[in-house]
């Protein structure tokens, strides 16, 4: 009975006239976007490798210089740009994709494409993800409004409820007609785009690609369910064809436009993010000060005499490693808990306002998808975050191993000053730095921040489910 | 005649709880955009104060410095002199007398200030900073920082008073008149009333106009609290040219709209169709055809790639570093606090760091100065998309008339560059000469000033994106009238 | 004052007028009888100008209709099988409304008389029309066209689902209008009615007048062979 009735349905939808314009349109659209996704995504996949290859390259042929000046040339850390970045960009455009890597300071990443873009950029991105998002539950919407209204208007819902079949059973049917439409238009497009990616021969070892397609997959399908079971619901309790679109139009622009701008100041207002200048003030004040109010200069100075006792020396003549060095390494350490703090109030404010985005998904089932979609792509804050931290990681470690190599291989100017004779360090010495590498955190690590957004769709479409079984229960057979 | 007409329609659409629900709504959505754009603009204020404070702070410190040294000077006798840059406090001279280590050591923060309209629209303004620090420092420094917001309240975008017009407004538009001559179709009452000497024309014509006319009276009060509320500037004529123009665009772009609703009733279909089309055409206009556009644009005109800039800037660095490298085989230029007290070189450490400095940027510059012509080149290929949808000709000027347009940002940027050399050369005279800074002469340091842009030079820039709504809006009134008379009146 | 002169029309390529032919004076109560689709609608909505006549002409007081169509407006008044009102207006504010538009504005006392004439009772005038029954805004209907002081009325199966005690008071009020002079042209399935309040009646087939009698000259028996024959067959005397 259901599959009958879902059969008709699928029928009726199919050699309707608009959905041929509609299904064209949207199946036009995704595989535009799934193209120039593939297309964009393997561009910058092989500059970003191209350009790392370039500046490790640099790094080690930065010329002979003193160790600590080759820290200062430093090295950059390019992002990649994440597994499914080709259905779904995430933050790419605006999280910088550049990060500088030099001695004394931690950097943000620079070089976003938003800025360098004109601000029709900032309209959004056609891809696949935005489209799946967006215009497939305005499709659904347009496929389902009249399943109920539409039919108690023309009379032959009367007719059909007349032939013994149950309410619930002509929901199920209705519902498994259109879902079969949609997943049709959209799995055949979304499959497209995968196979030509695949083309483009990018290898994606060790991200769990199955894993990701697979949840993308689910996010995206309850997604759609929510959607469809809300348009079913809507059709079955508004009294005309022409409320319930008037009522799911409006749903959907709350939903997918104003709910998502509307949590992110909501978010700002809860938790601000600091304004630049308010924070490089407050970050170098503090560095000057010191992290416990001792200024650098001061606190090596008290902390020398423990110093040199750790190298068994007694005066600064008596010393294994150059003092300068030591010192040069010092100051740098002395600022680690600083850049800790203020990066981590920045990113703090950050990860509150996600959550809070997160959260705010009780009112807009759009918000924990795009949300999860990012993730899953690989595309998220998270993984900049991530990417950051390996990028200032590296950077210690880095300007460790000249200061050190400084610190022992010219410990004979300790004696005094030494002029003309100062240490140069050539591309072997450079080489005791690993090239940089991203190797971003697993899967799991990331999916444990999404429990919420999962439950999130779940409820969603546990509700949405609800109304329409209660909608279809009390099903009105004419109209007024 | 019509005005009997309006003044029914008008009555008819209070009575209607929809109706009140939307205006409310629309209210509602106003103040809180206003809101929002008032956070963003006081978070920028507060951000370049903050930086100026602390930049000004230094250079404060150090003046009060030279001020302790002349009066110390001035009573133990002797010459006021000239210090070589180190950093640790010492006996001599204080760093403040230094005009390389003032020039270089601080930084002068530059304000593109806020128009009086800046709260309408935000803009690029979240993404680029409004303050930039100018220094003796190479000049590609001044825009190598960016405004911290966090990147997924970028990608969302602002809850702006222009996100309202653009895009709630046309969906309260079309949720009044989507059904105009539909509903009254389906009610029965279109007949009734063409049954009186009344045109189907003027009918329409009527209850558009009672439409538009609630809604952008509506619009005109909810713009002018706003104005009031988070403007800025209420008593220069800067502001209320720049509301007026705000008030026109967004007039002409809600007419589009009512246009656009006629355009689909006179075809008609019912309601429902109507509605299905409307929402479609929404869609279209405002979401799919822009970031199409933006799609076509950066796969034709793609942006040059900052990596690659960034390698080869680097490039270029090594090998104007290496001729200085050879020469100077020592790190201090980096490190001018370790060069010990007394030491003669110290004060070429400095030349030297300054000259290759110098050296680096005109080795880097060129390929910055490409790259942004590669920009601008892009970016007017790019703008010629606007005409294809009406939501990006309006973007492009809501923007332009709050003052948070790209051509805004250059013309402070070029303010910024100039003053750079201006700041610059101040310095490097002063420091290559070895003559001591004075404290008096803190008060000779170059002063900023930004100059706004002549008002005729935003109407010029305006006038594209104002022209092609014109002759869209043109465009979408005359298609239906010629519609109008093929209406089905009676269904046969 | 009503006129029809050689007057096609078709929706395409069906013809629903074949040329009819046919006049309406001041003081009638023309009835057009015929079966769904034989062309009465048709007919009123070409001297409405809801449509474009393909030959022929309609001509209101002498002004042809579609060169016209304001002015010969002005002359009348409409009344479909449903009046359709403003739901959220009340009884006196629609008809304010109708009124003016058809250029004529009065007291609110004088609206209210209209609607008594019409039959409304006084207290429902106050009250919105959402709440009507059918019976109530046919007497709305009425009450436009009294007020617009129509020289032709053009019903359109005017009490077609009322129930005979409605019925029985709206064809009392049109022979009130036949008597001040009002030239009235009613599309109608009931027979009956017909005879009663009809001066002449024309009988319609397929887009043609097939018949026209003069309401006084036949029985109620003889009205009903008729119009059965008419339909049964294809002319009166075949």
């Amino acid at each position: 009975m259901i599959v009958s009735i879902a059969r008709k349905e699928f029928s009726e939808i199919v050699r309707d006239g608009r959905f041929k314009w509609t299904a064209g349109m949207m199946a036009l659209l995704l595989l535009t976007a799934m193209a120039a996704g593939c297309q964009k995504h393997s561009a910058y996949m092989d500059m970003q490798r191209l350009s790392q290859d370039r500046t490790n390259a640099q790094w080690l042929n930065q010329g002979n210089k003193n160790p600590h000046a080759g820290a200062h040339y430093g090295n950059y850390a390019f992002k990649p740009a994440g597994p499914l970045a080709f259905f779904d960009n995430g933050i790419n455009h605006y999280a910088g994709n550049a990060l500088f890597m030099e001695a004394h300071k931690q950097n943000f990443a620079l070089g976003r494409p938003a800025t360098d873009q004109s601000s029709i950029g900032r309209f959004g991105d056609l891809s696949g993800a935005m489209i799946l998002q967006l215009l497939m539950p305005l499709l659904i919407i347009f496929l389902g409004f009249t399943a109920f209204a539409g039919e108690r208007e023309s009379g032959t819902l009367r007719q059909a409820l007349s032939m013994g079949v149950s309410n619930r059973q002509l929901l199920w049917g209705k519902a498994l007609g259109i879902g079969a439409v949609v997943a049709l238009i959209t799995g055949l497009c979304v499959a497209a785009g995968g196979l030509a990616l695949s083309l483009t021969g990018l290898s994606m070892e060790n991200e769990s690609l199955g894993a990701r397609v697979a949840l993308m997959a689910l996010s995206y399908s309850l997604y759609a369910g929510i959607f469809l079971f809300l348009t079913l619901a809507v059709s079955a309790w508004a009294k005309n064809v022409r409320t319930a679109l008037m009522v799911l139009v409006g749903f959907w622009a709350f939903a997918a436009f104003l709910a998502p701008k509307a949590a992110v100041e909501i978010s700002k207002a809860a938790h601000p993010t600091p304004a630049f200048g308010q924070w490089m003030a407050d970050m170098r004040t503090h560095q000057m000060r010191g992290i416990d109010g001792v200024p650098p200069f001061a606190r090596f100075q008290q902390e020398s005499e423990a110093l040199f006792a750790e190298y068994g020396a007694e005066s600064v003549a008596e010393l294994p490693v150059y003092v300068g060095a030591l010192r040069l390494q010092k100051f740098e350490e002395y600022d680690f808990p600083v850049f800790e703090q203020h990066f981590g109030r920045l990113r703090d404010a950050y990860t509150r306002q996600r959550r809070l985005q997160d959260r705010l998904g009780i009112v807009a089932p759009t918000l924990p998808l795009r949300s999860l979609s990012m993730t899953l792509a690989g595309t998220d804050l998270i993984r900049h975050i991530q990417f950051a931290d390996a990028a200032e990681a590296y950077r210690r470690e880095m300007v460790a191993t000249v200061n050190n190599y400084l610190g022992e291989a010219a410990a004979s100017l300790n004696s005094g000053y030494g002029g003309g004779n100062v240490l140069i360090a050539d591309e072997a010495v450079f080489a005791m730095v690993p090239p940089f590498e991203f190797a971003p955190q697993g899967l799991g690590k990331a999916l444990s921040e999404h429990a919420g957004n999962f439950v999130a769709l779940a409820l969603w479409l546990a509700a949405a489910l609800g109304l329409a079984i209660g909608a279809a229960r009390r099903l009105k057979v004419d109209g007024d | 005649m019509k005005r009997i007409i309006i003044s029914h329609e008008t009555r008819q659409l209070f009575r209607s709880g929809a109706f009140r629900a939307l205006l409310l709504l629309l209210a509602g959505a106003v103040a809180f955009a206003a809101w929002s754009g008032q956070r963003s603009i006081d978070r920028q204020i507060e951000g370049a104060n903050a930086a100026a404070a602390f930049e000004d702070g230094h250079r404060n410190k150090m003046r009060a410095d030279t001020e302790k040294y002349q009066a110390r000077v001035a009573a133990e006798g002797g010459e006021y002199q000239f210090a070589s840059a180190r950093h640790g406090a010492g006996e001599g001279p204080p760093q403040g007398t230094n005009a390389g280590v003032v020039g270089s050591a601080t930084a002068k923060y530059l304000r593109l200030p806020p128009t009086g309209l800046a709260p309408f629209s935000v803009g690029q303004s979240d993404i680029q900073l409004s303050y930039v620090p100018v220094s003796m420092n190479p000049a590609i420094h001044i825009t190598r920082d960016n405004e911290l917001e966090n990147p997924v309240n970028l990608m969302t975008g602002s809850f702006d008073i222009a996100f309202v017009v653009i895009f709630l407004l046309p969906i309260f538009i079309l949720a009044i008149s989507y059904d105009l001559l539909s509903s009254e179709k389906e009610r029965g009452t279109l007949a009734m009333v063409l049954a009186h000497p009344i045109s189907l024309k003027a009918l329409m014509v009527s209850k558009i106009a009672a439409r538009a006319g609630v809604l952008f009276a509506a619009v005109l009060a909810l713009g002018l609290a706003a104005l009031l509320a988070v403007g800025d500037g209420l008593g220069s004529f800067d502001t209320w040219a720049r509301f007026g123009l705000w008030a026109a665009a967004t007039l002409l772009y809600a007419l589009f709209w009512f246009a656009l609703s006629v355009l689909v009733n006179v075809h008609g279909g019912n309601s429902a169709a109507n509605g299905i089309a409307l929402a479609g055409t929404w869609l279209a206009l405002v979401v799919v055809v822009p970031t199409l556009a933006g799609l076509l644009a950066t796969t034709l005109y793609p942006a040059p790639s900052r990596m690659e800039l960034t390698t080869a800037a680097r490039q270029a660095q090594t090998e104007a570093e290496s001729a200085y490298m050879a020469r100077l085989s020592e790190y201090y230029y980096d490190h001018l606090e370790f060069v010990p007290e007394g030491d003669e070189r110290a004060m070429d450490f400095l030349t030297v760091a300054m000259a290759n400095r110098n050296a680096i940027d005109k080795a880097v510059r060129p390929l910055h100065d490409e790259f942004q012509s590669q920009l601008n080149r892009q970016e007017s290929l790019v703008r010629r998309f606007q005409f294809i949808s009406p939501a990006i000709m309006m973007q492009l000027a809501l923007n332009e008339i709050s003052g948070t347009s790209a051509d805004r940002y250059e013309h402070f940027l070029n303010q910024a560059f100039d003053f750079r050399d201006e700041w610059s050369d101040f310095f490097t005279v002063r420091f290559l000469r070895r003559a001591p800074l004075k404290p008096s002469d803190y008060d000779q340091f170059p002063t900023f000033e930004y100059q706004e842009e002549p008002f005729a030079t935003v109407l010029t820039r305006l006038l594209p994106s104002l022209a092609g709504m014109l002759a869209l809006l043109g465009g979408a009134i005359l298609i239906p009238f010629a519609g109008l008379r093929r209406y089905p009146v009676a269904t046969s | 004052m009503l006129q029809a002169t050689k007057l096609k029309k078709s929706y395409g390529g069906t013809e629903a007028l074949k040329g009819l032919d046919m006049t309406v004076e001041g003081g009638d109560i023309y009835c057009l009888l015929g079966a769904n689709g034989a062309g009465k609608t048709t007919t009123i909505s070409l001297f409405l100008n809801f449509i474009r006549p393909d030959g022929g002409t309609a001509a209101v007081g002498g002004l042809d209709v579609a060169e016209q169509p304001l002015e010969t407006k002005k002359l009348l008044a409409y009344i479909p099988e449903q009046v359709m009102l403003y739901g959220n207006l009340t009884a006196l504010e629609n008809l304010r409304y109708f009124s003016r538009l058809g250029g004529r504005d009065y007291s609110q006392g004088e609206y209210r008389g209209f609607l008594r004439r019409a039959g409304l009772q006084d207290g429902a005038a106050g009250r919105r029309v959402k709440t009507y029954s059918k019976g109530m805004r046919q007497k709305v209907g009425l009450a436009v066209a009294l007020a617009k002081q129509a020289k032709a009325l053009l019903l359109d199966e005017p009490t077609a689902g009322l129930d005979p005690k409605a019925s029985n008071e709206f064809s009392e009020l049109l022979l009130k209008l036949k008597a001040d002079g009002a030239a009235i042209l009613m599309a109608t399935h009931d027979l009956f009615r017909a005879k009663e309040t009809g001066t002449r009646i024309g009988i319609m087939k397929e887009g043609r007048l097939v018949d026209e009698l003069s309401a006084g000259e036949v029985s109620h028996a003889d009205l009903e062979k008729i119009y059965l024959q008419h339909m049964h067959v294809g002319g009166r005397y075949a």
